[in-house]
């Protein structure tokens, strides 16, 4: 499993995914506190107008809450980056008749699907880690990090989330043929579970209410509001990894 | 040297979802130090039967096994003893060569050294060491057919399942390569191939089988099968 896991990381390097996502993250790590520190010079820029209009802005007081503002909104959008780069990892391998070489060499599938889910999530891991990373060094030097509480948790379960829609990703991969229909169907999860956190009485307990990191800063949130959702995101996560083992067992490669 | 079988298809069928029977009650058996060829038309039932030795395709009924262990019920230890060269050599592109090898010894678990001693003896024989370190993608097809030789051979199998394996290949690699089927069944391995080349099986092969509709017309010795007449008549006759 090792040797397999090896040669899909030489893969994603060769290929420049890793390369594009780790600059995208990177990017968007930077543009967290960047937006934040802007913000006061914006409104400075648009106060004419806005007056204009006859509405006053007062003085903006940024702050380290900001910058985390920012990275829970931008945290979708490296996270959809990343379903895009990964929704070949399977159907790519089908199309090129490359998984039959190794299937045929002793890997059993079960090996093959774990070492690509494991790739996956490291991938992930390492981004959002990369992504926390500079969004914390920035907003600590500009700002310090007072009034954020509970950061680790929030941070923690968005990287949850991600987990889960990778596992989406990797099911999807096992059942379909192309990348068209891994990222509909991911895409379809994804905005499902968005959409059932209007509706009141599950809102709590899906997964994507681990997306509300944030209400544990602004809202008086504490992490045992959690519970439901992170449990109902675990069964989940282990669903979505079993039922995928045993479609890619019986699939034609 | 004693002969064992290696191979034994048992009353293997294949039936696909239209009810199609792709092969229909094939029974063969592969002893070491074979060399086997496998043919028929287009369509007859040869990448279907092959594809299920090498454990890819599923099959209805009937029983494969590989050294005593079934295909079914003990894959992984069959692949262990098997090596598969098909077609169409659909390898890692964005790999070298190199890297390529490497990763087949990690999944066989080989040693460092014997898998560079088997590395560099195969690819001085197929002219290809000096290219092991550009990446698979500047392959051309022969030289991508000779890489999959290679990586198929690493592990020193019991028995080499090779689907069309001259297809690609120059005349001097497609000659070495029979060499190298010669010898390794001199040490006891079997070979099992399919080919519509009828002069290339009747040169190279010990046994013959003939598949037509997913049904084996006829098999056996080269000479069961001629009586003396040259391989094509008696395909021609079937």
């Amino acid at each position: 499993m090792t040797a397999f896991i090896k040669k899909e990381c030489m893969e994603l390097t060769r290929t420049g995914k890793l390369l594009i996502l780790g600059i995208i993250f990177i990017f968007f790590g930077i543009l967290n506190p960047a937006m934040a520190k802007l913000t006061p010079w914006l409104y400075e820029m648009l106060s004419d107008q806005f007056a204009d209009q006859g509405l006053v802005i007062g003085e903006v007081t940024v702050t380290a809450l900001t910058s985390w503002t920012q990275f829970f909104k931008n945290a979708p959008m490296v996270l959809i980056v990343a379903i895009l780069l990964f929704s070949g990892l399977f159907t790519n391998e089908y199309h090129k008749g490359t998984l039959v070489q190794i299937v045929t060499k002793g890997l059993s599938r079960n090996k093959i699907f774990i070492s690509k889910l494991f790739t996956v999530y490291g991938a992930w891991t390492l981004l959002y880690l990369v992504y926390t990373g500079i969004t914390l060094c920035y907003t600590v030097y500009f700002w310090g990090n007072d009034g954020v509480t509970n950061l680790a948790f929030g941070i923690f379960m968005y990287w949850l989330f991600g987990i889960f829609t990778m596992s989406s990703l990797v099911l999807f991969s096992a059942l379909c043929n192309n990348s068209g229909q891994v990222l509909l169907g991911t895409g379809i999860i994804f905005f499902a579970f968005i959409l059932l956190s209007y509706i009141p009485s599950i809102k709590n307990i899906i997964p994507s209410r681990l997306m509300d990191g944030l209400t544990l800063s602004t809202e008086g949130a504490v992490p045992s509001d959690f519970t439901e959702a992170l449990i109902c995101t675990f069964i989940l996560i282990a669903f979505c990894d079993i039922i995928g083992v045993l479609v890619f067992n019986r699939r034609k490669l | 040297m004693e002969k064992k079988p290696i191979l034994e298809i048992k009353g293997y069928s294949k039936t696909y979802g239209e009810g199609k029977k792709a092969a229909d009650n094939v029974t063969l058996t592969i002893e070491s130090g074979d060399i086997y060829g496998f043919i028929g038309h287009n369509g007859a039932g040869k990448s279907t039967t092959i594809r299920a030795v090498v454990g890819v395709l599923d099959f209805n009924e009937g029983e494969i096994l590989i050294d005593g262990h079934s295909v079914k019920k003990d894959p992984i230890e069959c692949k262990k003893i098997t090596a598969y060269i098909p077609d169409n050599p659909d390898l890692y592109e964005n790999l070298t060569g190199m890297q390529y090898l490497d990763f087949i010894s990690d999944v066989f678990e080989i040693s460092k050294e014997d898998r560079k001693e088997r590395i560099d003896h195969y690819a001085e024989r197929l002219e290809i060491a000096d290219a092991l370190g550009d990446l698979i993608s500047s392959y051309s097809h022969g030289m991508k057919q000779k890489l999959a030789i290679i990586s198929a051979l690493i592990h020193e199998p019991k028995l080499i399942v090779m689907d069309e394996p001259f297809v690609g290949l120059d005349p001097k690699a497609s000659f070495i390569l029979k060499q190298i089927m010669h010898e390794l069944c001199e040490k006891g391995t079997a070979i099992f191939f399919s080919t519509h080349v009828l002069d290339v099986a009747e040169k190279l092969c010990n046994k013959v089988a003939i598949i037509k509709q997913g049904k084996i017309i006829t098999s056996g010795t080269m000479d069961e099968l001629t009586h003396g007449a040259s391989l094509e008549e008696a395909f021609l006759e079937t």
